[in-house]
């Protein structure tokens, strides 16, 4: 039996020690992932608990033959949805890295991750809640097709997509240095 | 448009689209070498080169990009909200024995409604119908008829109404023959007698002295044949 099975066996047979390890277990990844889908911390947190809650609702009805991280993000996904469709048209701007405890980050690196962050707020949110799963959490192809109910050929899309927007976004907001070295010029990478 | 070229772009060169294919790649992680081609290719492509240094620009961004945190106390806001919300979750194994309980518990109900419910319709049931095939039996007919004389036959059992019909029906012919009587009476007392001269209706009042004796002779033709169809008589003796 998985490390899953045995922690939902606990929690059904309602040892309270088990509901806390779960949660702490994968709190960040829901709140990571409800964060960069509706933008604002606040929200976010309020979301992550909706998606704990329906977590332990519906943990009978998991199936204890497959990972428990999919079916909890896919969970947090569907609640990140729906509360974007019940919100208002215009979102307010929140200033995410000022709000968010970060390592200590130099200048550059603090102004690059600006950036970066400023891209993702551009991008549709399906593309965000994807790039998030993938370079944040590492997910695999098929861990996020299984989230998002799409086949993986649709995730890879959405995903190069986003990169290509992000991509775009630095290029024209200058952060690309004019380095035009040999080396900036090759991939190289083993 | 593939997964290998999602985003097609038809300006752009098969080397470009080869070069936004591997940088793709480079992104995902995977091992990636530039072919001479490719190289070749980027030396007389800005757009090529600018591209795959923005690539790395993002790659080395994501490395020291802060992953979101929820507050140090989010676990336990979750667990309060957890049991607020659903708190019979909190203790799963006694809200499971109390549904356990409670359905068997209506279950045991609803089966002795149910089985009361059965017999009650089936007795009434039952009874509904013994008392419509239940006959009177011959014997306690018999019992309801009126008294005979031991040489006259047995009439036929009658239904109780025609009883009831028959003995309403001998009380009113009792009482006229008894008026009548009193009338012939009367009137043999107050008409002197002639010689050798017989009663003005002698059959009638043989007929009525005999049925005095019976006590079930009719007056009337009419009540006559109604008694005869209730209590069918031999044939009248010889005058």
């Amino acid at each position: 039996m998985s490390e899953d099975a045995i922690l939902v066996r606990r929690i059904l047979q309602g040892d309270s020690s088990a509901m806390r390890e779960l949660v702490s277990r994968f709190q960040r990844e829901v709140y990571g992932l409800c964060v960069r889908y509706v933008g604002s911390p606040h929200d976010a947190e309020d979301i992550s608990q909706e998606v704990f809650v329906r977590v332990f609702r519906s943990l009978k009805s998991w199936d204890a033959n497959r990972p428990l991280r999919p079916w909890i993000s896919r969970i947090a996904v569907n609640r990140c949805r729906t509360w974007l469709a019940n919100r208002p048209k215009r979102p307010e701007p929140v200033d995410f890295l000022h709000e968010t405890p970060a390592r200590l980050i130099e200048d550059d690196s603090r102004e690059l991750v600006d950036e970066i962050q400023k891209a993702l707020d551009l991008l549709r949110p399906d593309y965000r809640g994807v790039f998030t799963m993938f370079h944040e959490q590492g997910c695999s192809y098929d861990e996020i097709a299984e989230v998002f109910d799409r086949p993986v050929g649709t995730i890879k899309t959405w995903l190069h997509r986003a990169r290509t927007e992000i991509l775009s976004y630095l290029q024209n907001r200058g952060m690309v240095p004019k380095d035009e070295s040999a080396e900036s010029n090759t991939l190289q990478t083993e | 448009m593939n997964e290998f070229n999602p985003s097609p772009e038809p300006n752009l060169s098969p080397e470009c689209t080869e070069n936004a294919r591997r940088i793709q790649r480079f992104l995902d992680g995977e091992s990636n070498w530039d072919t001479p081609q490719l190289l070749q290719h980027r030396l007389t492509c800005q757009q090529c080169r600018t591209l795959l240094r923005t690539a790395k620009v993002l790659q080395a961004g994501l490395q020291n990009f802060p992953p979101p945190r929820p507050s140090p106390d989010f676990t336990n806001k979750v667990l309060a909200r957890v049991e607020q919300e659903s708190p019979r979750f909190v203790n799963t194994r006694s809200s499971s024995r109390r549904y356990s309980r409670y359905s068997w518990g209506a279950f045991a109900a609803v089966g002795m409604a149910l089985s009361l419910f059965l017999g009650w319709f089936t007795f009434n049931l039952v009874l509904t119908t013994q008392v419509k095939r239940s006959p009177i039996p011959p014997t306690q007919l018999a019992k309801l008829s009126l008294p005979q004389e031991a040489n006259t036959p047995q009439p036929k059992p009658l239904g109780e109404k025609a009883r009831e019909t028959r003995g309403l029906f001998l009380n009113v012919a009792k009482n006229r023959l008894e008026r009548t009587q009193r009338q012939a009476d009367l009137l043999a007392a107050m008409t002197p007698k002639k010689e050798g001269e017989e009663d003005a209706n002698p059959d009638t009042l043989a007929e009525a002295k005999n049925g005095m004796n019976r006590a079930i002779e009719p007056f009337t033709g009419t009540a006559r044949r109604a008694l005869e169809f209730f209590n069918p008589r031999p044939s009248a003796p010889p005058k």
